[in-house]
């Protein structure tokens, strides 16, 4: 099974996923396919359910109908898949959600160290290695309520590339930071783009997909609006909808 | 200078190019009197609940440290230490309490010098109380004693009064008669002292029977007489001095000076030969007190003065005989019994005692009993401190981590060593020679150290009860959280005294197998549960402000539940509840008194024991309780400052943690 979904190129496969929370309808008829390497942005107005989507893809929430195959692993209740798929999916939260009773250093080699099994130094090898990456190499025994947001985000990125991921989500990583500390975050995330790291993308920063996404998801009510690629979709939108979302926020 | 102050009130202004220089704050409002004014005096009504609150505070202070001083009696605490610390342990074996002490004693030592502050201050609040204990006790001038009277009265003469002296003291007794004036305007003759026995023979008995006769008009002293015979005895019996009252010469008044060290007695004798007394005058003797037609004897004070410490110092009794010698038998079968008589007879020394004598009577053997103990335990102390602090302050980042991780497994190891030494081996020649303790019956085991057991036993094996049910009551498999949801609510729902009892009655009685248990394991596992239950709730209160994101986030790295309980959830939610959990440790240390209602003797029950139980402790509970209330709270306090350092330093702490 997995050499077929690898063989369709697909790392990630929702096949008509719905969800409910409560008589909520979140996530309608949802299709998507992900390619390796692709950088995908999922847009909307909040409330649209792009964010659910995401996390529906490493089993944070559970969807009820439909299929959510990654890296041909399809999700299902068996914990056994599901923690394999999350080994591969690395995420990135818009609170950060770093351990703040651990440092930095420990936030990003305890998973390296007890799901990778990786030894403690070739852990904090890997960790002081991604800190370079992230620009932050100094921090590595502070603790995370010493860092700044952009910083802690920075980590937290760190922390899931620790995993050596094939897939990277991102759930809305710069809105709870402030204007100046945007960049910092989004221009680890473009250089993570462009060594070719498969990322879904949720945010509302507009320039990001413009210059960094292949294609562009727009959402609205639970459902896929409209895919394109960033150059149709900000300068020749078709749908009514985004044509709205997009007049409101440029 | 003058135009470099325009004031920026001024529609168009450009300050001056040299700023103005510094200038001190008004002096009411820094150093110790600004902080006392606007702490203290800040306005009329908080001077004025400064002024109240100071005043009451003080008063209750004033009062408690000059009873202490010069009226309490403690040597009942001296006495009795080793009853109140280890109850019945033997012994030949307290050496084991005494190892475990110290071990105690050096781990927390270890600990606070490794993960503690740098804390010079402790350092040199230790070394101040070694100094300070080395030095105390000497030197305190030999007491004054208060007059001490006895009452004589027509029917009877008082027993042998007891006391000890030393060489050269000189003793005064006074004979002093006393009529209806006497009697009916002394009103509290016995100020000073406080009855023992308040029987219907005792002194101050026989006084207000007197006064009710006088103050009624049916006792008329006129006519009575005084016929008596004082004398001083050595222990041996021998007569050292004696003199005649007669009604002639009713008052009698001599001093002896004592020839050694020693117990000494008085006794007065009734003139019971019923003849007339006669006095020769010109070889003639003439009749000066008529054979019995009137009473021989009136009322009389007999007080004696200027030894220094009288029988009526009950307490000191027992430390009197280690010095002196066994009480001498006086009137009585045997020495044990004279010692008992003695014991019980006497009465309570109420009146105020200098500070000296407090040094000399009362601190002095109080820190003769405690002062190895106190050298001991802060010199290891000290010595642990110093090799944590040096450890953690050497350049050398291992030494740290060797004696923290000593340091931990230390404390491992320290609680089933401890309880291996405490309660030795049934058959002591199959183990190991160096570990060949013989067994000591854990009904044997009592007082502090009893306490001491209980706390921690329970609070350590609770910790990870409750952990679990804590966990459990969160469960998504409803079957487990409806069990420790029971569990929980079965348990906090019932006074821990019915759990205690359930555990000495019921538990046998339904398992047959745990009816052979013993009762002090039987009572540990009903305090163990009791405490579960409580940690649980408070471990649930810290599970539930971790944020879904943390768990999220771990998930998403892909630990398992497990792990992620283990690695986030728990260590965050466990530092969130240190204060709760340590103010729950500080109630079950002290909840463990209740062990005494169901046949443990712990501190408490020990004490009861030995106050309400000894008929020669019974004046004194008032030290006794005093005591113990010192010593509950010296230890609950040490609890609750430890937790407030577990919160306050030390890596990723909440204080650290929340410092964004």
């Amino acid at each position: 099974m997995s050499e077929q979904s690898n063989s369709n190129g697909y790392i990630i496969e929702c096949q008509d996923v719905n969800k409910w929370f409560g008589e909520f309808h979140v996530l309608k008829d949802i299709n998507i396919k992900v390619k390796e390497r692709e950088v995908v942005v999922v847009i909307g107005p909040s409330g649209s359910g792009k964010s659910t989507l995401i996390r529906c893809i490493n089993r944070l929430e559970e969807h009820q109908e439909g299929k959510i195959v990654v890296d041909g692993i399809e999700l299902s209740n068996d914990l056994k898949n599901i923690n394999a798929i999350r080994r591969e999916t690395g995420m990135v939260f818009q609170s950060f959600n770093l351990f703040p009773h651990l440092t930095v250093m420990q936030n990003i080699t305890l998973a390296q160290r007890y799901v990778r099994r990786r030894p403690r130094r070739d852990a904090e090898d890997m960790a002081r290695q991604l800190l370079q990456r992230v620009g932050i190499p100094e921090q590595a025994n502070k603790y995370p309520g010493q860092l700044s947001g952009g910083q802690q985000q920075r980590v937290a990125i760190a922390r899931a590339l620790a995993m050596q991921p094939k897939i990277m989500l991102f759930d809305e990583p710069t809105s709870a930071l402030d204007p100046e500390m945007i960049k910092e975050v989004l221009d680890v995330m473009k250089e993570l783009a462009r060594s070719g790291m498969t990322m879904l993308v949720v945010t509302h920063e507009m320039g990001f997909a413009r210059e960094v996404a292949d294609r562009v998801i727009f959402m609205d009510s639970g459902r896929i609006v409209e895919i394109g690629t960033p150059e149709h979709f900000f300068e020749n939108p078709s749908h009514e909808r985004t044509k709205l979302f997009l007049s409101q926020i440029l | 200078m003058s135009e470099a102050y325009h004031r920026p009130d001024e529609t168009f202004y450009i300050a001056p190019k040299e700023p103005p220089p510094s200038r001190r704050p008004p002096a009411l409002t820094i150093g110790p009197a600004g902080w006392l004014r606007k702490n203290l005096f800040s306005s009329v009504r908080n001077t004025l609940i400064t002024v109240i609150t100071v005043g009451l505070m003080a008063a209750f202070f004033y009062e408690l440290v000059t009873w202490s001083v010069a009226k309490a009696e403690w040597n009942v605490v001296n006495n009795t230490m080793r009853l109140m610390m280890v109850g019945l342990y033997p012994v030949d074996q307290i050496w084991r309490i005494e190892l475990m002490a110290v071990l105690l004693v050096f781990l927390s030592g270890l600990g606070l010098g490794v993960w503690g502050g740098n804390a010079r201050g402790f350092f040199i609040i230790a070394l101040m109380i070694i100094i300070a204990a080395l030095f105390i006790p000497i030197g305190a001038e030999r007491i004054e004693p208060p007059p001490i009277r006895f009452l004589i009265t027509p029917t009877d003469a008082i027993g042998p009064v007891v006391f000890v002296g030393d060489k050269d003291d000189t003793v005064r007794l006074l004979v002093e008669p006393i009529d209806d004036n006497a009697i009916a305007n002394e009103t509290s003759p016995f100020v000073g002292f406080i009855e023992n026995s308040p029987g219907s023979s005792s002194s101050r008995a026989l006084w207000n029977n007197a006064k009710a006769q006088v103050v009624a008009g049916t006792l008329d002293l006129t006519n009575y007489n005084l016929q008596l015979t004082v004398q001083l005895l050595d222990r041996s019996g021998k007569v050292l001095d004696e003199q005649l009252s007669t009604p002639a010469q009713r008052t009698v008044n001599f001093e002896f000076k004592l020839p050694a060290d020693g117990w000494y007695y008085v006794q007065v004798l009734r003139d019971e030969t019923g003849e007339a007394i006669y006095e020769t005058v010109d070889g003639i003797q003439l009749p000066i007190a008529p054979a019995r037609t009137l009473p021989n004897t009136g009322y009389a004070w007999i007080r004696i003065n200027g030894v220094e410490t009288m029988s009526s110092q009950v307490a000191d009794v027992e430390q009197r005989t280690k010095t002196y010698g066994e009480v001498p038998a006086v009137q009585c079968p045997s020495a044990a019994e004279c010692r008992r008589l003695l014991l019980e007879e006497n009465t309570r020394f109420e009146g105020a005692r200098s500070f000296s004598a407090f040094l000399k009577t009362q601190l002095d053997p109080f820190l003769q009993e405690i002062i190895v103990s106190l050298i001991v335990g802060f010199a290891v102390m000290l010595a642990a401190y110093s090799i944590g602090n040096f450890a953690k302050q050497s350049r050398n980042p291992s030494s740290k981590k060797a004696v923290s991780r000593v340091t931990i497994i230390g404390w491992i190891i320290f609680f089933p060593l401890s309880w291996i030494l405490l309660s030795g081996f049934k058959d002591p020649d199959s183990v190991h020679p160096f570990l060949r303790l013989p067994e000591v019956a854990q009904s044997l085991w009592g007082g502090l150290i009893l306490t001491i057991v209980l706390t921690f036993v329970s609070l350590t094996v609770a910790f990870p009860i409750g952990v679990l049910l804590a966990l459990g009551r969160r469960s998504k498999l409803p079957i487990i959280s409806i069990f420790c949801i029971l569990f929980i609510e079965v348990v906090r729902g019932v006074p821990l005294i019915t759990i205690l009892f359930m555990a000495k009655f019921i538990v046998p009685y339904f398992a047959k197998s745990m009816s052979d248990t013993e009762l002090l394991i039987r009572l540990l596992v009903g305090l163990t549960l009791f405490t579960a239950a409580y940690n649980a709730e408070i471990i649930r209160g810290g599970l539930q402000i971790i944020p879904k994101g943390q768990i999220e986030a771990s998930q998403a790295l892909g630990l398992n539940p497990f792990a992620t309980n283990v690695f986030i959830v728990l260590p965050q939610a466990l530092r969130a509840v240190i204060p709760a959990m340590m103010s729950q440790s500080v109630s079950l240390f002290k909840d463990t008194t209740l062990v005494s209602i169901v046949g443990l003797f712990e501190f408490l029950g020990m004490i009861e024991l030995i106050v309400n139980g000894q008929q020669i402790y019974r004046p004194y509970q008032r030290e006794a309780y005093l005591f113990v209330g010192v010593i509950y709270f010296i230890i609950s306090y040490i609890m609750s400052s430890l937790s407030r350092r577990l919160e306050e330093s030390g890596a990723g702490t909440v204080r650290k943690m929340r410092k964004a």
